[in-house]
């Protein structure tokens, strides 16, 4: 339980356009251990997916270094759009033996997570979301992972189902031994799947720590932000300041939005350093 | 899901007579000759203008040939050259551009460079080029008609391709550790089925279109072969006094490339409903 | 302003010559050209001096140099090809060939564009879909074709309109409308397409919301912003139009040089054909660069940055 699955150190990616550079991911170190889920939140443009995409090895990163333990070979990544990660013209049987091979094993995987012989022979619009999700995740299941990196698996299906399919990710962690990068902009989602929460900003991690703590004890400015702004995360607080253009390239990347920040905040940009038990804050002012 | 898209086609009015009357003219061209209506180079300068009848049906030219002969025969040229053109443009233009578009980078900024620049000339002057440093009349004008029609071929493929690549299921695959051969083969071709099909439609309506022309200016096709777009300037000088031989050729030309385009038109409403705002 | 539109000039200088240079490698080695073999000593111009003096000899690239000065400074096209009385003919015709094609291009677009935005405001009309099936119809068949039918109805039955000839104004009306053809269907059906999509866009409903009128929106700000596709898709049917020039020079006997390119084949006679390559290779290359300046024009994003005095990309 205590053994570390995977150490991220120096991560950084930056993407090259027509608009300019966008550092999607800027110097993030962190880990995770086995059997745990490590929820990653942020709002849209702070480098999760990319964070995501990186370590199931879709996007190649610029510096630093993912190492995974020794024995796990195999990662996955489970989608947000259900009907934008399968090939809308195989059959859901076949999607799923596209990684486990065997035809037996994906009815068996199908079962797991929920459907029946009937959906094996289906098209996928012929199925709902939630019903295609669990296609995504079974064919997931097929290459036998260690470690998923579930991209908002849930973010774009009802409110009422997301729930089924969050219990089934977490049987599934219990059956199969799995260890979950679980990426959202819902915070009220994370808070029941993840062991630890990873809060990040503009490419850059604000504070990490043990999902308790930082619901009950939220430090960085950020995240207390996130976190009086739950259920919606983008309702208005008095000292917030919503203005968000500037790019700020040395200093804090919060700062231009923060009620706290000082000086210092524009200048120096902040490390993430120990302000409890695993628990990491990288902000000048709050620091104790 | 074809089935679906076939019944819906069926359905299409327009696009179901354009089909039928193409099928009878293209089954004509192959049976009325081996039928005994083959004799088109031959001369019977006393039988010219013949009265209509079954051995003449459409009557003769100033030569005493077999209009209706030359016709189903020319068929076999203006229909069938472009056939191989289309098939040429398709095979190779496909190919191109799912590779090209597939791997990206360099390839890809260069074919489409290059594809630009072909698609600016006029295919006359491509056929020219060939005709002049290959040799004449020995059927490389199928294959510059082809070439001319590669770029339009290769911009809508490419364009096709690009939108499955960045579908999720392709990452999910690659993931999966699938390699770019086995996503080409059984995802992005499975996808882009539609577009290569209308694509071959329309290509066909250009060549057919390119060989009339480049029949008519004779480059590349000379005098006897009965090629339409060869009778309608042989003739043209008769339009006054014998408008039918000019006439008839023209009218076969024009119900072709018709056909052929709403052929494409029907396929196009059938395969893709949503994609194609056709109001 | 100005320094866009020197950058712009000095980069379609620079495509033409390229592009001339590709044209003239590839019917240098051409089997059977004489290209290769062509003398870069000319009159004794200022070219000739510098020859002697950095002592060049004869090669593909001076041979070039040679021609291109020929081009720009004599306006001679001809160099290097057999015939010397070639050079006047050339210009002579290709005087018709430009006239008729910007006639052909004019036409497009008068007629073009408002038939698709009338289009656009009537859709789902009789008009709009009795334009949408004779645009096609028109554009379908082959140009000659379309020329045999318009002749047969004007000149022979209605007896309203000659067909050979081309000293009258009278002459070029259905020529013009030959050529015109194969690109007016699709200009028709992009402007249309480009209009609504564009009537559609948020800005115009708050336009329309704050009290503008129609006919103002659609003047002022639509119409321009469809032009950018309309450009591009004009630009794409050149080489197209240019076919249906040469055939309409063919049929209606015009003595341009798409007729001269087609007779020289047909009497197998190289450097005619050889040359008139070249000069058409020419006119499409600048035709391609204007269209080009054109659409930067209307291109909203380069508009704005000359706006906001930023740096050119």
């Amino acid at each position: 339980m205590n053994k570390t699955l995977v150490e991220v150190s120096n991560l950084t990616k930056t993407f090259h356009s027509d608009q300019g550079e966008i550092k999607a991911l800027d110097g993030v170190s962190f880990s995770v251990s086995e059997g745990e889920t490590l929820g990653v939140v942020g709002e849209s443009g702070c480098g999760k997916t990319t964070l995501g995409r990186v370590l199931a090895g879709l996007v190649r990163r610029d510096e630093g270094t993912v190492v995974f333990a020794d024995k796990t070979r195999r990662k996955q990544i489970i989608f947000q759009d259900p009907y934008n990660s399968v090939d809308p013209y195989w059959t859901v049987e076949r999607i799923v033996m596209e990684t486990c091979n065997d035809r037996n094993e994906a009815i068996q995987l199908l079962n797991k997570v929920g459907l029946g012989i009937r959906e094996k022979d289906s098209y996928p619009h012929e199925l709902s979301g939630g019903q295609l999700q669990r296609v995504g995740i079974a064919r997931a299941l097929g290459a036998k992972p260690d470690f998923i990196v579930c991209d908002e698996p849930v973010s774009a299906l009802d409110v009422s189902y997301q729930s089924k399919i969050i219990s089934l990710l977490e049987e599934l962690q219990q059956q199969e031994h799995l260890t979950y990068l679980f990426i959202s902009h819902d915070l009220a989602v994370v808070r029941h799947i993840a062991d630890r929460i990873m809060i990040m900003y503009k490419g850059q991690i604000m504070e990490i720590g043990e999902t308790g703590e930082i619901i009950k004890n939220p430090v960085h400015p950020y995240t207390e932000f996130l976190l009086s702004a739950v259920p919606s995360p983008f309702e208005k607080k008095e000292n917030f300041d919503i203005r968000d253009d500037k790019v700020v390239s040395k200093g804090c990347p919060f700062a231009p939005r923060c009620p706290y920040r000082q000086e210092i905040c524009l200048q120096k940009r902040c490390e993430l350093k120990m302000h409890g038990d695993g628990h990491l804050v990288a902000c000048h002012v709050k620091e104790k | 899901m074809f089935k679906r898209a076939m019944k819906r086609f069926v359905r299409n009015k327009t696009a179901m007579t354009a089909l039928i009357i193409f099928l009878v003219l293209v089954l004509s061209c192959i049976i009325f000759p081996l039928l005994g209506y083959n004799d088109y180079a031959e001369l019977h300068l006393e039988n010219q203008y013949a009265p209509v009848s079954l051995r003449h049906p459409f009557s003769t030219d100033n030569l005493g040939r077999d209009v209706f002969s030359r016709i189903v025969i020319g068929g076999r040229y203006t229909l069938g050259l472009s056939f191989v053109a289309t098939f040429v443009a398709l095979f190779f233009g496909t190919l191109i551009a799912v590779v090209s578009a597939y791997k990206g980078g360099w390839l890809d900024q260069a074919v489409t460079g290059v594809s630009q620049a072909v698609s600016a000339v006029p295919y006359v002057l491509i056929v020219i080029i060939m005709e002049v440093s290959l040799g004449w009349g020995k059927g490389y004008y199928s294959l510059a008609v082809g070439i001319a029609n590669m770029p339009a071929v290769i911009a809508r493929v490419r364009a096709a391709v690009l939108k499955v690549r960045q579908r999720e299921f392709i990452s999910a695959a690659r993931v999966a550790g699938k390699s770019d051969l086995h996503n080409v083969i059984f995802h992005v071709l499975r996808n882009i089925y539609s577009t290569v099909l209308v694509q071959f439609c329309a290509s066909y309506a250009a060549s057919i279109v390119a060989c009339s022309v480049l029949g008519y200016l004779e480059i590349g096709i000379s005098s006897p072969t009965p090629e339409w777009g060869r009778m309608v300037a042989d003739n043209f000088h008769l339009i006054t006094t014998r408008g039918y031989l000019v006439f008839i050729p023209c009218l076969f030309i024009s119900v072709s490339v018709l056909c052929v385009t709403m052929i494409s038109h029907g396929l196009r409403d059938a395969l893709d409903p949503k994609e194609y705002q056709h109001d | 302003m100005l320094k866009f539109v020197v950058k712009r000039i000095v980069t379609a200088i620079v495509i033409l010559l390229v592009s001339m240079f590709a044209v003239f490698t590839l019917l240098t080695y051409i089997p059977g050209s004489r290209l290769g073999y062509m003398n870069i000593m000319g009159n004794g111009d200022l070219l000739d001096h510098i020859f002697e003096v950095l002592k060049v000899q004869p090669s593909l690239i001076s041979r070039y140099l040679r021609y291109v000065y020929d081009v720009f400074v004599h306006f001679h096209f001809a160099s290097g090809f057999r015939h010397h009385d070639l050079n006047a003919e050339i210009l002579s015709r290709t005087r018709f060939t430009l006239l008729l094609t910007l006639a052909g291009f004019v036409f497009i677009v008068v007629i073009g564009i408002p038939v698709g935005t009338m289009s656009a405001r009537k859709k789902g009309s009789l008009f709009d879909r009795a334009v949408s099936v004779c645009s096609m119809f028109l554009a379908s068949i082959p140009p000659f074709c379309l020329a045999i039918y318009l002749a047969m109805i004007f000149c022979l039955w209605l007896r309203l309109l000659p067909v050979f000839g081309f000293k009258e104004l009278r002459n070029f009306i259905l020529p013009t409308i030959t050529i015109a053809s194969s690109a007016l269907a699709n200009t028709i059906q992009t402007c249309r397409f480009a209009i609504i999509e564009e009537l559609n866009k948020p800005y115009v409903k708050y336009l329309r919301t704050s009290g503008r009128k129609e006919t103002a929106i659609l003047f002022g700000h639509a119409l321009r912003n469809a032009m950018l596709p309309v450009i591009s898709v004009i630009k794409e049917m050149t080489a197209s139009i240019f076919v249906s020039t040469f055939i309409a020079e063919w049929f209606y006997a015009i003595p341009g040089i798409g007729y001269y390119l087609i007779q020289g084949i047909n009497s197998r006679d190289y450097g005619v054909i050889m040359a008139s390559t070249m000069v058409i290779a020419i006119v499409i290359i600048v035709f391609n660069i204007v269209s080009d300046v054109l659409y930067s024009c209307f291109d909203p994003k380069l508009r704005n940055a000359e706006i906001r005095g930023e740096q050119n990309v």
